[in-house]
């Protein structure tokens, strides 16, 4: 006769339940090993693959944080040395050219722009202090930009060649034929004083004659752009295209002199051109 | 004549899978989901209690079984403690189930804090070898069977909430 309670609807069941968990409770460890081994690889390989997938993407969201930072900084740096390259090639330019002149150069930024009344000025933080001197001709590595009109101990103020009030004697390297760069009143930059039989053609290089003891002789103003007749019958009319981009300017460098003026120099040249 | 025998089978196939299933992304992200040290929620146990409940002693102690087997798989040598703990739960839910009026919410929360209780017991007695104090051990399984049987009393009051709004819905809709 069996108990009462094993006749239960699922007594029996329970009993061999209990049993089959006691008996692989006492049995040893090394004889459990292949039956856990096989629950592992079956009931915990999809969770595992899920879970080490997830982890991975985890990773792979920090890891891509991390690089797009990384990216970041290094465009940043790239950026910088790019800049570092363009003022090493510009100071290199500047420092050859006041090596062969006997001049030697200062750097100043542009703090301030001037254009009231259709002037063309900057002011720039550098001054009488910084060994800037009156009418030190103002240039970038591409060719001349102005010259100082107006010294202050720690500021300048320098004229652009934009400013129709700038005048510059002028050479074309070519032919040799002299002149005067001047902005005319339709803000383009004119070769003037030019007879009507003098040999300039279009692409020539325009650059400072040296006369007047303010710009060294050399320096590139610009290339003609367009050659035509002037207003005046027996004079051309010269189109020069500025070697400086007016409109980019953030740094200048002055020349100061190391060797004496000539006598009487610097002067204006006259409105009139005799 | 065999089709609503099998049709319970594929039932009860998909409870077990999805038991395991429980019991094994619990163990495996949620470290069994310890709340406060000791004290724990275990999904697989009131799972396993509920389903017990529905699907009868039979259900309960053969997926116990299994289940507690997959669990132990972690650790070997404990490996049949589990086994015997979910095994203990699976006939102690089923057998209630069928003998009181399980409907109602606090019934089913008491009965998960029971569950808890009988399985951190036998497992207790069975997984010798794991060392931590006395008190340490009853504040765990007290609080978790209790944590435990709370949470099974919301779900259940939560799900008897959703279902009386679906079906009063349609017969709102018959009398209108």
């Amino acid at each position: 006769m069996s108990p009462g309670w094993l006749r239960r609807p699922g007594a029996l069941l329970f009993v061999l339940a209990v049993s089959f968990g006691l008996f692989l409770r006492v049995i040893p460890s090394t004889a459990k090993q292949p039956a856990a081994d096989f629950l592992l690889q079956t009931a915990y390989a999809p969770f595992f693959a899920i879970r080490n997938w997830s982890h991975e993407l985890f990773a792979l969201r920090v890891e891509n944080a991390q690089l797009r930072q990384g990216l970041a900084e290094a465009t940043w740096r790239w950026q910088q040395h790019e800049q570092y390259a363009r003022e090493a090639v510009r100071l290199r330019a500047l420092l050859d050219l006041a090596s062969a002149a006997d001049y030697r150069v200062h750097v100043a930024q542009i703090i301030g722009w001037d254009r009231r009344g259709g002037r063309e000025e900057v002011l720039v933080d550098l001054g009488r202090t910084g060994s800037v001197v009156m009418y030190a001709p103002a240039i970038t590595k591409e060719g001349v930009a102005g010259k100082v009109i107006e010294l202050m101990d720690h500021f300048a103020r320098v004229q652009l060649l934009t400013d129709p009030a700038c005048r510059i004697a002028v050479r074309d390297m070519r032919s040799g034929v002299l002149g005067v760069a001047k902005t005319s009143d339709d803000r383009r930059l004119h070769m003037e004083r030019v007879a009507v039989e003098a040999d300039v053609e279009v692409g020539d290089s325009i650059i400072t004659a040296g006369i007047g003891g303010i710009f060294p002789e050399g320096l590139l103003v610009g290339t003609v752009g367009a050659v035509a007749s002037g207003m005046e019958p027996l004079l051309l009319s010269v189109l020069i295209d500025p070697a400086v981009q007016f409109d980019r300017l953030d740094y200048l460098f002055f020349l100061e002199r190391t060797a004496p003026l000539p006598p009487g120099a610097p002067y204006e040249l006259p409105e009139d051109g005799r | 004549m065999n089709a609503p025998v099998r049709r319970e089978s594929a039932e009860s196939a998909t409870y077990v899978v999805l038991l395991v299933a429980t019991a094994v992304a619990a163990r495996m992200w949620f470290d069994n989901l310890h709340v406060f040290g000791p004290v724990r929620i275990d999904l697989a146990l009131m799972f396993l209690s509920y389903l017990s409940i529905l699907r009868g002693v039979t259900f309960g102690i053969m997926a116990g079984t299994l289940l507690g087997l997959i669990v132990d798989a972690i650790h070997p040598a404990w490996m049949g403690a589990s086994s015997v703990g979910f095994a203990a739960v699976g006939f102690f839910a089923g057998s209630f189930g069928q003998a009181l009026y399980m409907e109602k919410s606090m019934a089913r929360g008491i009965l998960v804090i029971g569950a808890v209780l009988l399985f951190d017991i036998i497992f207790g007695m069975l997984s010798v070898g794991i060392t931590r104090p006395f008190w340490l051990g009853a504040v765990g399984t007290i609080g978790s069977a209790l944590l435990s049987g709370s949470l099974a009393l919301l779900m259940s009051w939560l799900y008897r909430q959703w279902r009386g709004r679906v079906v009063s819905e349609p017969e709102a809709a018959g009398r209108a």
